[in-house]
Parts: C-alpha cells; structure tokens; sequence
C-alpha cells in the first residue's frame, strides 16, 4: 500500500497487491453499492493485472478502512489505440459529496495519460444514474453510444469516452496500428 | 461433486463423486495470488463465471424447497390449477422477451422442462408419445401408487395429459420460432436471449403437427362434459394456436404495384382473433394458485447453466397481456399496410414512416417477423415474385432520379459501337458496381426494424458503406461517358451522374439521420446540441441543393430527351423497320417514362424539397435561438464542462467522428464552429438587448415559415394527388403524425422565444445579469423524437 496523495485530509493510496484484507475490503465495498454481481475473478483479473489503476481513499481516523476504490486497466483497442476502462468506482455513501469520486477518477485519468499515453477513456452508466452521468460528464465524458438493455435490470447504458489524444476521434480503419507497448490486448471489452 | 453421468439423475447421492479435498491440495503450492485461467478466458467470460461457494453466482447454492424438488408434473390436476398454469406460462413467455431468459421464465416451469426432456429422449413415437409430462426420474411416484382414486381415464388426468401437454406443446413451438427468428435477425442479449438449457424446443416437429395437436384438443373439450372452465382452456389453447400462426406470414405474396389487386386483402383473421383472445383473457380473475413447486430455479440447478443464480422473472400481468396484444396488433398493422402499397415512393415511406419511426414501441418478435417478411429468403421483396432486392435497388435509384437511367440498362445495342473486349470489362464492372449497391440498399431496409440503439450504430456504418459506393460510382459514369458516351445528360449536354447522384443523395439522408437520431437517444449534452443542430442545417442546405440542383437538372434532361433529342433522332431515319422500332419506342417513352419522371421531378420539388426546406427553417431558429443562450453566456457553447480532462477541440472531433472520414462534404472545421458564434455579431453588438430583440425577430420569421410549410405539407398529404398517391392509405397514418408532431415543436419553441423575451426585457437595464449564474438552460423531451424543448430558466442560488 503507498500513498499517492492526500487531499482534503484523506489519504489516496495505491492498492497493495500483496494486502489480502486490501482485497476482501474492495470487493466487499463493490459487492455492497453495485448492482451487478461479480466474481472473485473479475477482481482478480483487474487487481492482478493493473494493480497501479486500482486505487483506494482511507477513512481519515482508520486507516484500515477502505472508504473508497476505483478499479481501472488499460489496453490497446483493437490494437490501433490505448483504451483506459474505468471498470468500478465506489464510494462509501457516508463519503459522499465530498469530491472522492471525481478526485479519483482524475488520478487515474491522469496516470493513464502520463504514464501509458492513454488516447482514450471509456466506461459504461446506466442511463438512469444521474450521479455517475453528472460525475463523468462534468469531467468531459462524452456520450458514444447508447446501448440497448445493458444491465441485468434492462437498462440502456451509455457508453462514455473521454477523448484526450486525436486518435480517439480518428475512425479504427484510419489508424495504423499501435507500436507494441507491452500493455496486452483484449478486445472483449 | 462431479456427476457422473450426464443422464443421471443429479439428486441421486451416488452419481456423483466429492473431489474437494483433492482440488485443494492439488492448489496448495500456489501462494503468489496469481490468476490461473486459459488463454481463452478473458474478462468478459469472466464476468459470467460462476463463483464456488459465493450465493450470488454460485448455482450450486441455490436452495429449493422439497416441494419444488420432488414436482410431479404428470400428477393429475383440477381444472383451475391447469389454467392457472397455463395463465402463468402466458406472463411468463413476454417476460423472457423483456430482457429475461428462458431458464428463469418460461423454463422456470416444470412441465416444460419434462415435456422438452421427454422429447429430447424419445426419439420415436407420434408427437403426444414424445412430449410426455411424465417425469422418468419420478418413476412410481405417489400418485401412482397411492392415489387409486385418480384412474387416467379421469378428467384430471386429461387436463394435465391432454390439455395442459397441447398447451405447453404448442406453446413450446411458438418459443422455437421466436428463437429462429432471433437467431436470424435479431441482436442475442440486446433484443433477446436465446439461452435454452440445451433444450431443443419442438424443432423437428413442424407447425403443422402442432396446430393439429391444438386443433384436436380444443375439439376434445368441446365434446368433453367440462362445464366450468372449458371457454377459458379452450381461449388460452387458441391464442397459442393463434402465436405458432404468426409465421403463416412468411408465405404471403404482396402483390406490390399491381392496381388490379388493390383492395383485395387476404385474411388475417388469426391476428384479430389472437388480439380479441387476449383480450378476453386479460379480463378474467384467476383465483386459483398454481400447484406447489410447478414453477421454480429448479432448472437452473438442475441442467446445464451458464449464468449466475437468479429468482424466476414475471412481468405484471397487465405488461404481459400488453406485450402478447401489441405482438398480434404489430403484426397486423404492417400486414395489412404492405398490402395497400402501390409504388416504390409508397413502400419506401411505409419503412420510413411506419416502421422505423415506430421500432422503439414495437414488439421484439413482431420487429424480427418483420424482417423476414420484408426480405423473404429468395431476396424478394414482400414476397413478391417480380420484386427482387437487385430490382428494389435499381427502382429506388429511378425514385430519386427518375426513369430511364442509362447506365442501368446496359444491352448489346446500348453497347454496339463499343469495342468487344472493353464491352465485356463495361458489362462486368457495371455488375459488381450494382451488388455493391445492392449490399447497401440491403443494409438500409435492415435498419428500419432493428432496436434503436441499434439503429444507431448501423446508421454510423452506413456512412462509410455509401461514401465509398459514391467514389466508385462517380469513377465508373464518368468513364463510362468519356470511353462509351453512355449517361444521361443535363440540359446543358453535360454528364448527369445519375447514380452517383442518387448515391451521394442517399448518404447526406444517412449523414441526416444519423445526427438526428442521436437526439432521439440523448446522446447529446446541453452544449453539444447546437453543434449537431448547426452541422445538420449545414447537411440539409447541401441536400437540398442537390435536389434542386443537379437531381433536377437529371430528371429535366431525361424529359428533354423525351421530348425533343429523341423526337430529332427518329426524323433523321429514312422510313424503314429501323424508324418504325425508334417510333415505338418514342410511344413508349411517352405514355409510360414521360409521366413517372413528371411524377419523380413533382414529388422531389413539392414534397422533398420543401420538407427539407421547412426542416432547415426549424433548424436556423433554433440555432439563433441557441446562439443567443450561448452569447449571453447561460450555457456556452463554446467551452465544454468548466473540470473537463479534454479540451473543447477534442470533444468537438470526438463528436464528429462518425462523419469524419466523410470524403464530400468535408466536416467543418472547429474554427468554423467556433467562428460560427460570431455571425450574428452578438458578441460585439454594444447594445447586446436590441441586437437580441433583433435576433428574436429572425427566429420567429424562421419558425413562422416553417410551420406553414410543414402545414401546407399536410395538406398535400391529404390533398394533392401527387402527393398523396406517395403514402400508404391509412386511417393512423405514421407521416402525418410526424409532421404534426414537428408543428407542435415548432409552438414549442415559439413559446420558449417568447418567455425569453421576458427574460430580456425585465433584464434591458442590466443585459450581463443574464448569465450562467442566474439562469440555466433546459433540455426535456417534447412531441417529436428530434426536437426536445430548449428552456431558458432561473436559477435558484
């Protein structure tokens, strides 16, 4: 676990790949505020892979306790693009308000941008969650597309993008392939 | 625990064998907390991968009562509980269709699940034999033993053995249908999901054998001595009767164009019938509850399951008897309708009008049936025999640029003076030239039914589908004219383009659709949507100068070759067969091109022209409108969120991608938009209140002219044969509740104007307290998918 950053008295760190409690806290915050369900693999597969794009806020007197999380990877996109996913963002609801989710999500923005050359930022809302939709888009989040009955409870979602480099509104066809970046390629997601 | 056998009974303690202390030693020596998983197994299996021992995705888990684990589906029933059963089995097939799956609906069912086994596992016998209810895992179970009362002569025995296995027969056979109609057109896990269970519904059995099966149950009830009951057994048999009809429409032949067959419709009593079942249906109380057990998440512990464990799913009944009704109504309305269509214009509006506007309420089956209905396998259109995909296109070609498109009709004589070897490359490129076309003619009818999501993404691909169909078909007619001479000609005696010029026609009406139905879907935020509506008036100005311009000019010159080339040709021949073939070919082009192409260049000039014209009128208010908001500073469209991560510039790209790679006409630069601000000079203005009461002036003119075009547009509609012979005759026609619905925007809008002039005017003192601190724009939804209601409102800080 290291520290990143404090801001507004609470302390932003690093998750800590080796910290098994780290772990069993996230996944029990996710599993407790998002409405799809996920496996042990699904956090496995982000914490494993992209541990330095899952970052977690302490609570300011113990500072045991995970107040809040954000899980995130980064990909070449159909090999021409690097794609950040911004794959869970969950905050601790006596937290919020505060600015944790939006100060989050630049973190990782930014870390993407500077430390991967991320071109893009993608993420999926329902189109009903008003909060996330204001969250996002206030930080320039576009909406790509609109995706019929997304979600379990057949809600639409829209697919969010943030533009950052000219090859996030460049058509795939246009782009010549991505040098090799040591990132891996799913094209899944 | 391993099962041993797959047709074992699961239940069964020796059929399987515990492996859990060998699977944890054999995982001992992992310490590191590193995945381990198969090359194959990426993020989005993982997402639906079960996870032992977790109750929210662990199967395995699920708990069920005795009740519903020792279910005796073959036990003989009262009459109340089979149709209670079947009533549930009614909610629970629109349930699936509603984002759902069959193993938590339809499948939740016990009796379907045994029919379907039974099926799967008697491979001979007649179709009762094969589809029995009798569970082979309950083999002497107790009624069988114990219950002598009950004898299978017994009226309770039929009804679960004869009536309640036709039910579930045929309504397993309509879900069979559903899933080939799915599998064809349809998006898996947008519109539907096909998850069976490995459960094959009735595939082998034809539709026929099944409404047989339903036609001699009912006719058994009838001569039954039930007396309370049996009218709604026999209503409930009938609408799955009705539901496995549905697809009797694939058969039907159009008789598209053929005015000798106008007003005689088949009958499509089934479909009116199927409504007024559910109708009746929906209107009785059931009182009594099914039998314990009958429906569970038996199924999903019990046979093959992908998916995380999830309680049975059932829509309110009054959704489900919606759905079922809307499915019968759907189908009827676009029945009935295409067998009203007399020409190309009429069928063209009819999926532009009456289907795709209304895919959104349409029901999910009734939206798969009519793809199939539209395109029939042998690519006829409708099903009608004269009418091909390859003729369609050719005639929505001629629709936009009238008759008598040389190059369509290249013939050895059309080809005489061209040399043998470069005739053949002609004839050979000219045919790949039109399967490209077809692909996109093809693409496009695909897009009226699908979802409107969908719709969306298939819109953005067509883009490019027709800009590269424009490059090569602009090539193609020139060398044709420059090598061969062959081409329509303008007036002036230059190359008409006329494919080219139906093509580019074709995309900027693509370019049109695609940023107007991104409203439709909210796509876009409130700073964004001038922009859209300004590159939109920009589109409709430039397709509207085509149609007036060289599209006209095109359809001119195929008069003038009527009326006056040709006539000069004709003289210049010595009397002889060769004249005498020239002349009749002249009555020819007299009686039957000459008035199609008055027709074409009539309804491009009155309808088209001036529906685009009143469009861009609407557009052009808005967008003053807009500037103005923009210009005093309430939401500037200029800037995008005050802590976006991006810049404007990007933003502005990202949102123009989908027309980026647009070769004509080019995307309008950022500085163009961003200059765009300045044309009305707002910015500058010293007095910024007078320049905006200017300003206002303008956009109520503009939304003046409008609204009396769109109103003299519905009068056509109605009024003027040569319009009104465009649209299918219809009481709820789809085109005049479009435009209607743009006028009530339009007043809309002038009420909008009007507020804000009070705005103004209680402002003229100080115009800067009119800002982004004060007041706040408002984008809500109103009467037409494309034009939501722009509010300027005060803020409450």
């Amino acid at each position: 676990m290291s520290l990143i950053t404090t801001i507004d008295g609470l302390p932003y760190h690093q998750f800590n790949v080796q910290d098994k409690n780290e772990f069993t806290q996230i996944s029990h915050l996710i599993s407790q505020h998002l409405s799809e369900p996920y496996s042990i693999y699904v956090y496995w597969y982000f914490l494993n892979t992209w541990p330095q794009y899952c970052y977690t806020v302490k609570h300011p007197q113990d500072a045991s306790s995970i107040i809040g999380v954000i899980i995130s990877k980064i990909e070449p996109h159909r090999d021409v693009r690097i794609r950040g996913y911004i794959g869970m963002l969950v905050i601790d609801p006596e937290f919020r308000g505060k600015g944790i989710a939006s100060n989050l999500v630049k973190l990782t923005v930014q870390t993407m941008i500077e430390r991967d050359g991320a071109d893009e930022i993608m993420l999926e809302t329902e189109v009903i969650n008003e909060g996330a939709l204001r969250l996002y888009e206030g930080l320039g989040f576009l909406r790509a597309k609109r995706l019929y009955r997304y979600y379990l409870n057949t809600h639409d979602a829209y697919r969010l993008i943030l533009p950052i480099t000219p090859k996030s509104h460049t058509r795939i066809a246009f782009l010549p392939p991505v040098a090799p970046t040591g990132l891996t390629t799913d094209n899944s997601i | 625990m391993i099962s041993l056998d797959q047709n074992g009974d699961p239940r069964e303690p020796h059929a399987h064998i515990d492996i859990t202390n060998e699977l944890f030693s054999s995982l001992s020596y992992i310490s590191d907390n590193k995945v381990i998983k198969a090359e194959m197994f990426n993020l989005l299996e993982g997402t639906r991968a079960l996870e032992m021992l977790n109750p929210n995705l662990d199967t395995g888990l699920i708990t069920l009562s005795d009740e519903e684990i020792a279910f005796d589906s073959g036990r003989p029933q009262s009459i109340d509980s089979v149709i209670a059963v079947q009533n549930r089995l009614l909610h629970l097939l629109p349930s699936w269709l509603n984002n759902s799956s069959l193993p938590l609906t339809v499948l939740s069912c016990r009796y379907v699940q045994t029919l379907l086994e039974n099926y799967a596992f008697f491979r001979d016998g007649s179709l009762s034999q094969r589809c029995s209810l009798v569970d082979r895992r309950l083999q002497g179970s107790q009624w069988q033993h114990h219950d002598t009362v009950i004898s299978t002569d017994s009226l309770e025995y039929q009804l679960v053995h004869k009536v309640l296995k036709s039910f579930i027969i045929g309504l397993a056979k309509f879900v069979g249908i559903t899933l080939d109609i799915a599998m064809n057109v349809l998006y898996e896990e947008e519109d539907i999901t096909t998850r069976t269970a490995g459960l094959d519904f009735l595939g082998e059995i034809s539709t026929v054998a099944v409404l047989d099966e339903l036609n001699h149950t009912i006719e058994w009830i009838l001569a039954s001595d039930i007396e309370s009951g049996a009218d709604v057994l026999i209503s409930q048999l009938k609408l799955v009767l009705r539901l496995n009809q549905l697809n009797s429409v694939f058969s039907l032949s159009v008789p598209l164009f053929e005015e000798s067959q106008k007003g005689i419709t088949p009958s499509f009593d089934f479909l009116s019938d199927g409504t007024e079942l559910v109708d009746k249906l929906s209107s009785i109380e059931y009182n009594q509850s099914c039998p314990g057990g009958a429906f569970s998440r038996f199924i999903q512990l019990d046979r093959e399951n992908k998916t995380i464990p999830v309680e049975v799913y059932e829509i309110a009944p009054v959704e489900a008897w919606k759905s079922i009704r809307s499915l019968f109504q759907s189908v009827q309305g676009f029945v009935v309708n295409s067998h009203k269509i007399c020409n190309y214009n009429q069928l063209i509006n009819f999926l532009r009008y009456d289907i795709s506007t209304s895919a959104v309420d349409m029901n999910i089956i009734a939206r798969g049936i009519f793809q199939l209905y539209v395109i029939r396998d042998d690519r006829t259109i409708l099903g009608c025999p004269n009418i091909t995909v390859s003729n369609y296109s050719i005639d929505n070609i001629e629709n936009v640029v009238g008759k008598n498109t040389d190059l369509l009709y290249l013939d050895d004589s059309s080809l005489s003076s061209v040399k043998p070897e470069l005739k053949h490359q002609l004839k050979d490129r000219l045919q790949q030239m039109l399967q490209d076309l077809e692909s996109c003619v093809y693409h496009n009818v695909t897009v009226h039914a699908s979802n409107v999501c969908r719709q969306q993404q298939l819109m953005s691909k067509s883009l490019v589908l027709w800009d590269t169909l424009q490059v090569s078909w602009e090539s193609f007619e020139v060398e044709c004219f420059q090598l061969c001479k062959i081409g329509n000609e303008l007036p002036s005696g230059d190359l008409g383009m006329a494919v080219s010029s139906y093509v580019y026609f074709t995309k900027l009406q693509a370019m049109i659709d695609l940023a107007l139905n991104g409203v439709n879907l909210e796509l876009y935020k409130d700073f964004e949507i001038y922009l859209i509506y300004w590159y939109v008036a920009y589109l409709i100005q430039l397709i509207v100068e085509h149609l007036t311009g060289r599209i006209d000019l095109i359809i001119e010159g195929k008069i003038a070759y009527i009326e006056k080339t040709h006539p000069k040709k004709i003289k210049k021949f010595k009397a002889g067969p060769k004249k005498q073939q020239l002349k009749e070919l002249q009555l020819y082009y007299q009686n039957k091109i000459l008035p199609q192409l008055v027709q074409t260049r009539d309804y491009n000039r009155i309808f088209l022209t001036n529906s685009l014209v009143a469009m861009n009128n609407f557009l052009d208010a808005i967008c003053v409108f807009l500037m103005i908001i923009s210009n005093l500073g309430i939401c500037d469209f200029r800037d995008g969120p005050k802590s976006s991560l991006t810049s404007m510039e990007d933003m502005f790209h990202f949102r123009m991608k989908p027309w980026s790679s647009i070769g004509v006409p080019s995307l309008p630069t950022y500085a163009q938009y961003i200059n765009s601000f300045k044309a009305l000079g707002l910015d500058e203005a010293p007095d910024k209140f007078q320049s905006a009461l200017s300003l206002i002036k303008v956009i109520k003119n503009k939304l003046h002219l409008s609204k009396s075009l769109y109103q003299s547009l519905l009068k056509d509609i109605v009024n003027d044969d040569r319009i009104n012979s465009q649209f299918v005759q219809d009481d709820n026609s789809k085109v005049v509740y479009w435009y209607e619905s743009i006028v009530k925007c339009i007043d809309s809008y002038s009420e909008e104007v009007e507020k804000f002039v009070e705005i103004l005017e209680s402002n003229k003192n100080d115009i800067s307290q009119i800002n982004s601190h004060n007041y706040k724009l408002k984008i809500i939804k109103s009467h037409h998918r494309y034009f939501p209601r722009v509010t300027v409102e005060k803020t409450f800080t």
